[in-house]
């Protein structure tokens, strides 16, 4: 199991669209994926309880995955959230 | 924030009769637009169909929340729409929409958009919520369960 934390950095926070953008990514991958904060772990590849955790830009989320290819998830969504969703900003 | 604070009764609609996606979102601006003078019909349209070119927001279970932010917009509005026949809406689980929350948000409300959005999810994330919607008489109870 990988449990890291992980810093919304992009200014717009995880809001729909970039929620969306995370279960496109999430949902290509077998393993399971939670993300939360403060102990509130939800499903990562359900876009309503992403968009449950309200996270603005500086919030540290945890990511925690389990199962097959899980080092590989963590980098996809890493990189996603690392690269401001792609939205430049 | 509560779904109290941005919803109105009059902007709680049962059964709209419409066959697309672009005529849903085109039927509810000018409605919302028509109770609400500081908005315009079109430009309400223009913004939530070009939200919805970016990717869809029909986000499972029948439920789509379109939303856009407006310069128009002063404080965070929201209407509920119960549709007569289910729509295809692109929605990322293929399943047709028949309950929308239309969002309409002040340019600046990064936070407040987060916490409203938040809150819908929560409410329309439960099974419950969606069938006491899909169930209710009329725009009056759909209002009371929403606003509970």
């Amino acid at each position: 199991m990988i449990h890291e934390q992980i810093t919304i950095i992009n200014k717009l926070g995880l809001h729909a669209r970039a929620a969306a953008k995370l279960v496109g990514v999430t949902a290509k991958h077998s393993c399971q994926i939670q993300i939360g904060k403060e102990g509130k772990m939800v499903d990562a590849k359900s876009i309503m309880s992403v968009m449950l955790l309200a996270a603005s830009q500086g919030t540290i989320l945890d990511l925690k995955v389990t199962g097959e290819g899980a080092q590989q998830a963590f980098d996809d969504v890493s990189h996603l959230v690392g690269n401001y969703f792609d939205e430049g900003e | 924030m509560n779904i109290s604070d941005i919803l109105t009764l009059e902007r709680t609609y049962a059964d709209l009769n419409c066959v697309s996606k672009k005529r849903t979102l085109e039927s509810i601006s000018r409605w919302v637009a028509e109770q609400m003078p500081e908005f315009n019909g079109k430009e309400v349209f223009n913004a939530l169909i070009g939200r919805e070119k970016l990717g869809s927001t029909g986000f499972g279970e029948g439920i789509a929340i379109p939303h856009c932010r407006l310069r128009s917009c002063t404080q965070v509005t929201g209407a509920l729409v119960r549709l007569e026949t289910a729509i295809d809406f692109d929605a990322i689980d293929q399943q047709p929409v028949d309950l929308l929350f239309v969002l309409l948000v002040p340019q600046e409300a990064t936070d407040e958009h987060l916490q409203i959005l938040a809150t819908l999810a929560g409410s329309f994330g439960q099974a419950e919520f969606r069938e006491q919607l899909r169930n209710a008489a009329d725009a009056d109870a759909m209002y009371q369960i929403a606003i509970a």
